[in-house]
């Protein structure tokens, strides 16, 4: 067992390493895989162990590369993808950012709350990070700084807001781990959306507390209408279009109408219906939206395919024993365990996304759980693997958590690079802080509480 | 030497007809996530509407859609788009991103892409040879078809990063006023 234990954890320093050499992810993942499998051979040879790693058995990577694309489930993933682009392209969410900052122009901070919630809506449905966090931050700090609101604190809303779509389904995050799992996707869907809407109810709520204790972190507009009922309907006119997407998408799955693919498929259409409502849609636009979703669908999918092969070589050196039996040594009891790998993700999310945490440690983390009682979890005798969606939940928010806590964070940086050279990085990590205690915070609740993730998909299956 | 002169090059010229080839093609394989969008909703539409869906149809939705990342691998690539932790390696020169960019391509991705190359051709190979088809009765009849873009997307990410090796082969040895130019084509 020595050995294979030491496979596996150089294995680990190795990806890390060579992943802060700035060389493409994609490639240090299939670098370190084949790297590993040559020195598993040679280890089967010389040292005596028995990982059956030979140029015959490594052609699996074919049959596992057949086995994603023969994935209906991520089939989806380009869709949500394409639906998030025309979005974006489609101009909405600039509409609905100056209706919806009336609504709330009159409170200190009503900003903030705006962009929050337009990053919610925005970025339930492009799913990635880095894209969420960017088009928000393109479209909104330069207002927040014009409006003169305390840079530190613009940052950190936009961040924050951005990096929490990944939660909020439908993500494509989600569809990956749920396949991966073998959970359905629906009920990660159903199990997210209360977390999600907690954790955008915390940030507002911070928000508002803190403006009305600093007034003059958020300046009211010096030219903003009274609020009026044309005002509110103004704003109600811009946000339905969205809200009906999102709840159309979600909907449909919730209700057993459609599967995740086919509902993704609804979304982009529907998108493509936005557009065309809001006179942005043509042939070149279209081809825009296309070239863009099969750019962003090359790299994400790059990391999927190399970042399988990792796990697959990973499995091959014991990764699973290793690690698994790690887990379940620690002396810690059930939820002594949850809490260090929890402690566990958090580090990793440092240097690695969530695509390669998903292929590469979560099912090694879940199949641990899932050998441990959490009698706080309650399945209502109709949800499959109630713990499973849990802790999928659970890691959901520490990820996210991870992406946000400076100095490492990679929303953080991914900010940096669309924000004025007014904001320094030092002000997103000073903005961030809050974000990342309401973040702790809110996953205590869950740990707590796990029937706020198990509730609502018992609902959708009957349980009174 | 400037950049006119390089350009004038002859390998540089050759690896720059395979850049636009991979470029072509994925500008056109890219409307192909459009098919899937559509092939859904036709079989949506067929099934709540006339209640009989087909499995070709399906089967349709998953060969675009993996046809489609096969080949936005090397688009991708050419592109320069894949996602990089530049925290660190922000500071280094260009030379040095250069230095590390060529050890990445000969020593990480070119061993995978090689492997899965060989593999993958045996593998739709195997697939012609016993006629594999779809399991279901209703379903697509040639597997080799779609098996064979396994090689098929290996073989572009192999061509691309290597363009990409000799071009910063190229800037290294020249290291003249060929500045990033070839970055992000």
């Amino acid at each position: 067992m020595y050995i294979y234990s030491i496979l596996v954890i150089s294995m680990f320093v190795a990806l890390l390493l060579l992943l802060l050499t700035g060389l493409p992810i994609p490639f240090v993942l299939a670098g370190v895989a084949m790297f590993f499998s040559l020195i598993g051979y040679l280890c089967d040879l010389y040292l005596g162990t028995m990982t059956g790693i030979n140029f015959t058995t490594i052609g699996m990577l074919v049959n596992r590369l057949y086995a994603l694309m023969a994935n209906w489930t991520y089939v989806a993933i380009p869709m949500f993808i394409f639906m998030g682009i025309m979005l974006e392209k489609s101009k909405m969410a600039e509409k609905m950012m100056v209706s919806v900052h009336k609504l709330f122009g009159k409170i200190h901070g009503g900003l903030a709350v705006t962009v929050t919630i337009i990053g919610i809506l925005l970025a339930a449905s492009t799913g990635i990070v880095g894209a969420s966090v960017v088009l928000l931050g393109i479209m909104t700090i330069p207002t927040m700084i014009k409006e003169k609101y305390y840079p530190p604190f613009a940052a950190g809303t936009v961040c924050a807001s951005g990096t929490l779509g990944i939660l909020i389904p439908p993500s494509i995050m989600l569809v990956a781990m749920a396949d991966q799992l073998a959970i359905s996707v629906g009920d990660l869907f159903m199990g997210a959306l209360i977390p999600g809407i907690i954790l955008g109810g915390l940030y507002i709520t911070y928000i508002l507390i803190y403006c009305r204790i600093k007034p003059e972190v958020a300046p009211l507009s010096a030219n903003i209408e009274p609020l009026s009922w044309s005002v509110i309907f103004e704003a109600f006119k811009s946000i339905i279009p969205l809200m009906g997407l999102i709840l159309l998408v979600l909907g449909t799955i919730f209700a057993g109408i459609c599967t995740a693919t086919e509902a993704s498929a609804l979304g982009a259409l529907g998108a493509i219906f936005l557009a065309w409502i809001n006179k942005k849609l043509s042939f070149a636009m279209l081809k825009n939206v296309v070239i863009e979703t099969f750019s962003i669908m090359g790299y994400v999918f790059a990391i999927f395919i190399f970042a399988d092969a990792f796990a697959l070589i990973l499995r091959m050196l014991g990764g699973d024993e290793v690690i698994g039996g790690f887990l379940l040594g620690l002396p810690f009891g059930p939820y002594g365990i949850l809490f260090f790998i929890m402690l566990m993700v958090f580090f990793l999310g440092f240097f690695l996304d969530w695509m390669q945490i998903t292929f590469i440690i979560l099912p090694i983390l879940a199949s641990a759980v899932s050998n441990l009682s959490y009698p706080l979890v309650k399945g209502y005798g109709v949800i499959d693997q109630p713990v499973l969606i849990w802790f999928t939940i659970l890691v959901a928010i520490c990820l996210q958590t991870s992406f946000l806590t400076p100095p490492v964070g990679f929303s953080l940086f991914y900010l940096k690079g669309v924000c004025p050279p007014s904001v320094s990085l030092k002000d997103i990590f000073k903005g961030i802080i809050p974000f990342v205690f309401i973040q702790l915070i809110g996953l205590a609740i869950i740990i707590i509480w796990p029937n706020l993730v198990t509730w609502l998909p018992a609902v959708a299956y009957g349980v009174k | 030497m400037d950049a006119n002169k390089l350009n004038n090059n002859v390998i540089l010229k050759y690896f720059a007809y395979i850049d636009k080839l991979v470029l072509t093609l994925g500008e056109t394989f890219s409307w192909l996530n459009f098919f899937v969008l559509i092939t859904i909703i036709l079989q949506l539409i067929l099934t709540h509407f006339f209640g009989k869906g087909y499995i070709f149809i399906d089967e349709l939705e998953w060969h675009f859609y993996a046809i489609a990342f096969l080949l936005g691998l090397s688009y991708t690539e050419v592109k320069d788009r894949n996602i990089r932790i530049d925290v660190f390696s922000q500071k280094f020169s260009t030379q040095t991103k250069e230095k590390i960019d060529i050890f990445g391509n000969i020593f990480l991705i070119l061993p995978y892409v090689i492997i899965v190359f060989i593999h993958g051709i045996d593998f739709a190979h195997e697939a012609w040879i016993i006629g594999e088809t779809s399991g279901s009765p209703m379903g697509l009849p040639y597997r080799w078809f779609i098996k064979s873009f396994i090689p098929i997307g290996m073989f572009f990410l192999g061509i691309s990063v290597i363009s990409r090796t000799i071009k910063s082969i190229v800037f290294l040895t020249r290291n003249s006023n060929y500045k990033d130019s070839h970055r992000g084509a």
